[in-house]
């Protein structure tokens, strides 16, 4: 065995001894009994209690409604699993943590709070939204919309434009706790009435926000993201049973939201 | 050379400090952690440009795992060339230490895990013999090169020592510095907390001592900057948590570290349980008055 590979292994071993838990240490004893005669079992603890911590202050910073949600002990408890068996593997911690929901789709504890999942997937593309390439806002190029066809144009979308759709109020869940509306009261009614959103999440300058849209107006901005026409997405959203779309309104809104901030030209 | 202290600017301060600006006789430069700033866009990018317009940046990195056996994490070195591009930095720095690596198999309890490449996000350490000195040459090679400037490298608090060294740290870190061209980072208070740990082993019995005689041995040409903070002793173990003042065992070790070194850009880092702006400019004004008496 080269030296190289000795090195390799031993610093695997001494990754393994702070990562593993208990139950496994034992099940990897004889694997660990080089590394274990080596190291100072304190120091190891140091080491496991900046894991802890660091797991839970970068979910924390991804994920603030689900910690809400969960409550700080049991958040706490998540994280350090989620560590365990998803271990970080880039040296950013911010790009840690995109597999939570799947993560707390297989915890029987959480089956109780079956939103959960939905919610931590509309934190992440918040969370991704925060850090996405800015854009810039471009008024100008709107007069594209009435010198061609709408079949040759479209419109350009913010930065980490997302959407999450879920068979529970999700928009609202986290609109509720970032920023304070609807009331919760409202929320509880939402989720006894079995009512669905889709959330849609993009950034608003440097500000990543949700707000809760209809089956339409989802239609419309997949097909934007989609980067199909104008003309295919209105059409594609009016085929909805709900209103049809009023789009020099929609329009007007959501320029002055940011979440649309350009159009463009498709050939 | 005059003096040159730099503060940690950290996420509490982000604001403060950009409204309120410390003239640039209170703080020469301000440091912040790379990794915190890796995304394309958004509103830690644009703090950070702004603070770039009123001060120097020292881009301190705590990820690039640059004694890693397996090598560097290209993506990693991707997005701080980006960044280094972006702010142009007086410095970039990390550490002596490893963070990368492949765990044993069947460790992780879910068994799913596709890359057995894991990050331990620590700064985990290395041991100090001839395979690590090529790794680490490597590593520091190929991210002196991808940047095209030199970078500077640190000196480890470890809490566990590693099985093969044969020389001592500061022969490995003069050697680095000797085979790379890169500079070397001396954080007085991990040497301080490294010696209290080896007194409680029953390693030494003079910390002081022993800390003096590494700064001693370190050949002062390669010192970039020196770092200071705080640590906290629990007893059995000390820790360098960065979340206190600067202790006085560790100003004395400044003082002589200055002396031999000179008046080096020094850095006053807090992390953990962030005071008030004005704490952290006043132990950087403190350690300012240092500076300006070393011969």
């Amino acid at each position: 065995m080269s030296n190289a590979t000795q090195l390799a292994q031993q610093q695997g071993a001494l990754l393994t001894s702070i990562f593993a838990t208990k139950n496994i240490a034992k099940k990897t004893e004889n694997t660990l009994a080089t590394a274990i005669n080596t190291i100072e079992l304190r120091g190891i603890q140091v080491y496991q209690a900046n894991a802890s911590h660091a797991a839970k202050r970068s979910l924390q910073a991804a994920y603030p409604v689900i910690a809400q949600l969960v409550g700080d002990e049991a958040f706490a408890h998540l994280a350090r699993d989620y560590w365990a068996q998803n271990p970080p593997v880039r040296g950013d911690l911010a790009q840690w943590g995109g597999e939570l929901a799947i993560f707390i789709d297989g915890i029987s504890a959480l089956q109780t709070e079956p939103y959960l999942s939905d919610v931590a997937r509309a934190e992440w593309a918040l969370h991704l939204a925060a850090t996405a390439a800015d854009h810039i806002v471009d008024l100008a190029t709107f007069s594209l919309l009435t010198e061609h066809d709408p079949d040759a144009v479209s419109l350009q979308l913010a930065t980490g434009t997302t959407l999450v759709s879920s068979i529970y109020p999700v928009a609202s869940i986290l609109t509720a706790h970032l920023y304070n509306e609807p009331a919760f009261k409202t929320v509880g009614q939402m989720m006894r009435s079995a009512l669905p959103e889709t959330a849609l999440v993009w950034r608003r300058g440097l500000q990543p926000r949700v707000m809760a849209c209809s089956a339409t107006e989802s239609t419309f901005t997949a097909r934007l993201l989609a980067g199909q026409s104008l003309l295919a997405a209105l059409e594609a959203a009016n085929a909805h049973d709900e209103t049809a779309l009023d789009f020099h309104a929609w329009l007007q809104i959501a320029v002055g939201l940011g979440l649309v901030v350009g159009a463009r030209l498709l050939h | 050379m005059p003096s040159n202290i730099g503060i940690g600017w950290r996420h509490p301060h982000y604001k403060e400090l950009l409204e309120n600006r410390p003239p640039l006789n209170a703080v020469d430069f301000l440091e912040v952690h790379s990794e915190n700033f890796f995304g394309a866009g958004g509103a830690a990018l644009a703090v950070l440009r702004e603070g770039r317009a009123h001060f120097p940046i020292s881009l301190h990195g705590v990820g690039l795992a640059l004694g890693s056996a397996v090598g560097l994490d290209g993506w990693h070195l991707d997005q701080l060339a980006a960044l280094v591009s972006q702010i142009e930095p007086i410095r970039v720095s990390d550490h002596a230490c490893f963070a990368r690596g492949n765990i044993i198999s069947g460790s992780i309890t879910s068994g799913k895990i596709s890359n057995p490449t894991i990050h331990a996000a620590d700064l985990l350490p290395i041991p100090f013999c001839n395979e690590s000195l090529n790794v680490m040459c490597a590593n520091v090679q190929k991210v002196q090169d991808r940047l095209k400037r030199r970078i500077a490298v640190e000196n480890l608090s470890a809490y566990v020592t590693c099985e093969g060294s044969d020389m001592p740290e500061t022969a490995f870190l003069n050697a680095l510095a000797q085979r790379t061209g890169c500079q070397l980072l001396v954080d007085v208070n991990n040497i301080y907390v490294n010696s209290l740990n080896d007194q409680i082993k029953g390693l030494n019995e003079d910390p002081s001592t022993q800390c003096k005689d590494w700064l001693d041995a370190i050949v002062p040409a390669h010192v970039a900057e020196i770092h200071l903070a705080g640590h906290i002793d629990c007893g059995d173990i000390v820790i360098d948590d960065h979340g206190s003042r600067v202790k006085p065992p560790v100003w004395a070790l400044y003082r002589h570290a200055l002396q031999r070194f000179g008046n080096i850009p020094t850095l006053m880092e807090w992390d953990t349980d962030i005071p008030e702006l004005d704490v952290l400019l006043a132990e950087a004004s403190l350690a300012r008055s240092f500076a300006v008496s070393a011969p």
